[in-house]
């Protein structure tokens, strides 16, 4: 009652009215068309003036406050519905690095390194779960250049999700790809080059995203129904590949400048699962992967069953090979409104 | 008693007390705004064809357009935690609030906390943005005005001009390093504001605009605010988490409004025609109070021994004083760890490269005027050497100063100076280093020239062995970057770095006797130093701080996260670097890990 306090007084160093406290004794009296609740008044003191602004909801930044204590409103409200949380309690915000082995795509007795880069955001509550973005780098780019073209923690800050690098392979000549590379096979990429007709279902990245998957959610409370892979070029045809082999972890996929290639479209045209929710981009004018890789995607995934609901794509006129950002919240919110069914969970 | 308040209300009129007056707002006080005169701009870029791995811009700015503006006045500053707190107090209550935000509820009042309060409000929806803006009886800007505001009818690159976004005039994230992590205070970078005094319109926090989000129009367009309708509202000049081209005036994104950022915050503009009929007064700003917040999601790669250089590039320690060069202001510079004072020890250099010490005095290489300098403590600068081509490297001991440049190994005396061609005919330098009587070097060689080297030269005999001649492996693809000796001088590390986009690297060794080379590991690109600690390689990326122990570790792992080392050295068992974003220097001693 201590703004009451103030109102009163107000009122008897004003108008130098002794007793006035005595006969005016709130803001419940006040009926004079203004809403004086917060600024003046306790909340719920000015009744009816509230009532009928807040009903009427013309000025309401000089007293939302009133409006929103009459709607019960409270704030920090779970942001995604529905969420289903992997109950991770780590509280570790910003960067966080780790590496996991994994078989080797050369030499499936090898173990090798596969790195990542965690960005968590600083709003990171973990009683609340998180979505959770695994990008996937093109051919050749580390994990550390990464960042700086896709901008991921803007968006990680503004929707409160996580993003995490995923590293290729290293395919190292001096080591376990020994003899099976030239000097110039130095590099990191994905195995979208992959025998897709004879061993679909050893192949390492998808390993790899599996358990960094798994990983993560063991160490913060991911939402694991919306869980996105996100890629590109090479890694826009890896999330698009992640999408369709493990259906049941990652919720959709939105692809930049991706292609499918090495025999990955007839697996495509096989696919039976269920529809995953894809939003893709592909710059018209990409001198490196055309747009007509993406077209080719799309046309595959139409055949599949995607439509306007859940399969968005959008050719980029004058963009070349190279991500395009001011779209990440873009894609974000169309993946987020789509999250994994709760039957597909495991 | 309503016939009394009636009475009352009456008598007091629309200046009476409180039940007769509206919600308390605060008086607009142009005082603290800019003005920006009526003009006009080409808003946008032009459409220019693309490069394909990257512009300073993205095609949403296109089509450039010119836009006419009326006059209006800018906060100078962005909205501070303390302002808004003010606004929850008085009109916004937890419509507005949010937990995240450096405020804190407290027996139904909101107070600022106390490192906060003049920081800018951020974590807020664009709703209360525009809220706020209308309670302090102002208004969101449009992103025309934005842009106008920051980039002037001169459409400037960025707020104070056309080129220097580092950390001395914005607080960005440069792609490879942070300048803070964080936020800071408002108008902490007085060199970083429009000629008309308006602050941090690019960096610290980015900021909501009013307009919705959507793609420009061709042709000219007065007062332009927007879409009429759309999804998405418009944010303006980057953040510190943003990197070069987001704190273009040109740059734009956008986010849905219910959305909030650690990164996103706003100001408010003001016309003379926007009266209105609520009844404004001085308003108290709350006092603040205690309590801990999460600061920002990105923490600094080592402990901070020294801090404020500019763009800092060499690094050396005598008699526990750090000398850093600063590269493009020219300046050799003295932190003191143990105080934290930081002073010019010389200047005037046109390019002030890598510096080292003998003891007593600092040798500095000038790569643009092709010189090298003695440099007294006392700041007495004195020309070792004159009219070499790009001189780079410099190493010394107590007797002589060995540099580089794109040719020859120079020796020189400590005492005389007089320079000597130590090892000549060379196709590029690219490190040097001594150790136990002997010069170690690199000799660059070319892509299309199969004589990269590693060449041990004993500094008596000035006999030559070559530890790395040319291989399938290296010399053509490959090119050692750095070298780094064990302290028994029995073992040579160096990064290998592919001579072409993405600089791939690997930390590789040899004897010092010669022998094999060995590579176990693979490397974050663009190796720029490297030094061998107790069993440990460390070695600097354009990213970040790497390190490796053979026969231990799976994999290179990282120091810290978010560094561009300059120079690195290592002093009784800790690593030390310069950050040349930040300008601070860093320590890891690995006890710590």
């Amino acid at each position: 009652m201590g703004l009451r306090g103030v109102l009163v007084l107000a009122l008897l160093v004003g108008a130098g009215c002794e007793g006035c406290e005595e006969t005016i004794d709130s803001c419940e009296y006040a009926l004079n068309g203004t809403c004086d609740e917060p600024a003046n008044c306790a909340l719920g003191t000015d009744t009816t003036d509230c009532d009928e602004a807040c009903a009427a909801g013309v000025d309401t930044h000089l007293f939302e406050a009133a409006c929103f204590e009459r709607a019960g409103s409270v704030s920090g409200e779970p942001r995604y519905a529905d969420a289903v949380g992997s109950g991770g309690t780590s509280t570790q915000v910003g960067v966080v690095d780790g590496m996991l082995m994994i078989p080797s795509g050369c030499n499936s007795s090898t173990p090798v390194p596969r790195h990542y880069r965690l960005y968590v955001p600083s709003n990171y509550d973990p009683t609340q779960p998180a979505p959770l973005v695994v990008m996937m780098p093109g051919h050749r780019v580390s994990i550390y250049e990464l960042e700086n073209y896709t901008h991921l923690p803007r968006t990680a800050e503004q929707q409160g999700a996580i993003v995490v690098y995923a590293e290729q392979e290293w395919r190292d000549l001096w080591g376990h790809c020994a003899g099976l590379a030239s000097q110039y096979e130095f590099k990191w990429a994905w195995w979208t080059d992959w025998d897709w007709v004879n061993a679909p279902n050893s192949n390492p990245d998808l390993m790899f995203l599996e358990q960094l998957v798994e990983t993560i959610s063991d160490l913060y409370n991911v939402d694991r129904r919306r869980v996105f892979a996100v890629g590109h070029s090479r890694g826009g045809a890896m999330s698009v590949i992640a999408a369709l082999e493990l259906p049941h972890i990652f919720a959709g996929a939105a692809p930049q400048a991706g292609f499918t290639e090495f025999g990955y479209d007839a697996r495509m045209n096989a696919y039976t699962g269920r529809v995953v929710p894809m939003y893709i981009l592909h710059g018209a004018a990409d001198p490196d992967v055309s747009v007509g890789a993406s077209d080719y995607i799309v046309t595959i995934l139409e055949g599949l069953g995607g439509g306007e609901d859940d399969l968005f794509y959008h050719r980029i006129n004058g963009v070349k090979h190279r991500w395009q950002p001011q779209y990440n919240e873009h894609w974000f919110e169309y993946l987020a409104a789509r999250p994994l069914p709760e039957e597909v969970l495991q | 008693m309503r016939t009394l308040l009636v009475v009352l209300s009456l008598f007091f009129g629309h200046s009476g007390w409180a039940a007769d007056a509206p919600a308390a707002a605060p008086k607009v006080d142009t005082e603290t705004m800019a003005y920006l005169e009526e003009g006009g701009f080409n808003m946008g870029v032009p459409f220019v064809e693309m490069q394909p791995y990257g512009d300073g811009w993205f095609i949403d700015q296109t089509p450039e357009h010119y836009v006419s503006l009326s006059g209006f006045y800018m906060d100078q500053t962005e909205v501070t935690v303390s302002d808004f707190a003010l606004f929850l107090n008085k009109a916004g209550g937890d419509a507005y609030f949010h937990p995240h935000q450096p405020i804190a509820k407290k027996a139904g009042e909101y107070l600022p906390l106390n490192e906060h309060a003049q920081e800018p409000i951020r974590q807020v929806t664009w709703t209360a943005a525009d809220a706020y803006c209308k309670w302090a009886g102002k208004r969101l800007p449009t992103e025309a005005e934005h842009e106008y505001a920051a980039g002037g009818a001169e459409e400037r690159g960025f707020a104070w001009g056309d080129s220097g976004a580092h950390c001395g005039t914005v607080n960005l994230f440069s792609g490879q390093s942070y300048c803070h992590g964080h936020v800071r205070d408002v108008a902490s970078y007085v060199d970083g504001a429009t000629p008309e005094g308006i602050f941090d319109l690019t960096g610290n926090v980015a900021e909501w605009v009013s307009d919705y989000y959507g793609d420009y129009e061709m042709g000219t367009e007065t007062d332009p605010a927007g879409p009429e309708e759309g999804t998405y509202r418009v944010i303006r000049g980057g953040s510190y988490l943003d990197a070069g081209p987001w704190q273009k005036t040109t740059a734009r994104y956008s986010a849905h409004p219910q959305t909030r950022s650690e990164a996103v915050g706003f100001r408010c503009v003001y016309t003379d025609d926007m009266e209105d009929d609520v009844n404004r007064g001085d308003l108290k700003t709350p006092k603040t109070t205690s309590g801990d917040r999460v600061q920002s999601g990105v923490s600094v790669p080592g402990d901070v021994v020294g801090a404020g250089l500019i763009q800092p590039l060499g690094l050396t320690l005598m008699d526990g004083i750090f000398y850093a060069t600063e590269k493009n202001v020219g300046f050799v510079t003295a932190v003191d760890p143990a105080d934290g004072d930081v002073s010019i020890v010389a200047e005037g250099f046109e390019t002030a490269n890598l510096l080292t010490n003998d003891g007593t005095h600092l040798y500095v290489t000038d790569t643009t005027a092709g010189a090298v300098v003695q440099v007294s403590l006392a700041g007495t600068k004195t020309e070792v050497a004159t009219g070499l081509s790009n001189p780079t490297y410099v190493v010394a001991d107590a007797n002589h100063v060995y540099f580089s440049d794109d040719t020859t190994v120079y020796r020189a005396s400590t005492s005389d100076l007089e320079p000597e061609v130590w090892a000549g005919d060379l196709d590029g330098v690219a490190a040097l280093t001594l150790n136990s009587g002997n010069l170690y070097f690199v000799e660059a060689g070319t892509s299309s020239a199969t004589n990269a080297r590693v060449v041990k030269m004993n500094t008596t005999s000035a006999i030559e062995n070559v530890l790395v001649a040319n291989s399938p492996s290296i010399g053509t693809a490959f090119l050692p970057k750095a070298l780094s000796i064990t302290a028994d001088g029995s073992q040579l590390y160096f990064p290998l770095q592919y001579r072409n986009w993405p600089w791939y690297a690997f930390p590789c060794s040899v004897s010092t006797s010669g022998g094999t080379v060995s590579c176990q590991t693979y490397s974050p690109p663009q190796p720029v130093g490297m030094e061998h600690m107790n069993g440990t390689i460390y070695w600097g990326t354009r990213f970040t701080m790497t390190q490796y122990t053979p026969g231990n570790d799976a994999a290179f792992s990282h120091v810290g996260a978010w560094t561009r080392p300059g120079a690195m050295l290592q002093d009784d068992g800790s690593l030390y670097w310069v950050d040349q974003i930040d300008g601070r220097i860093y320590r890891h001693t690995p006890e710590n890990d």
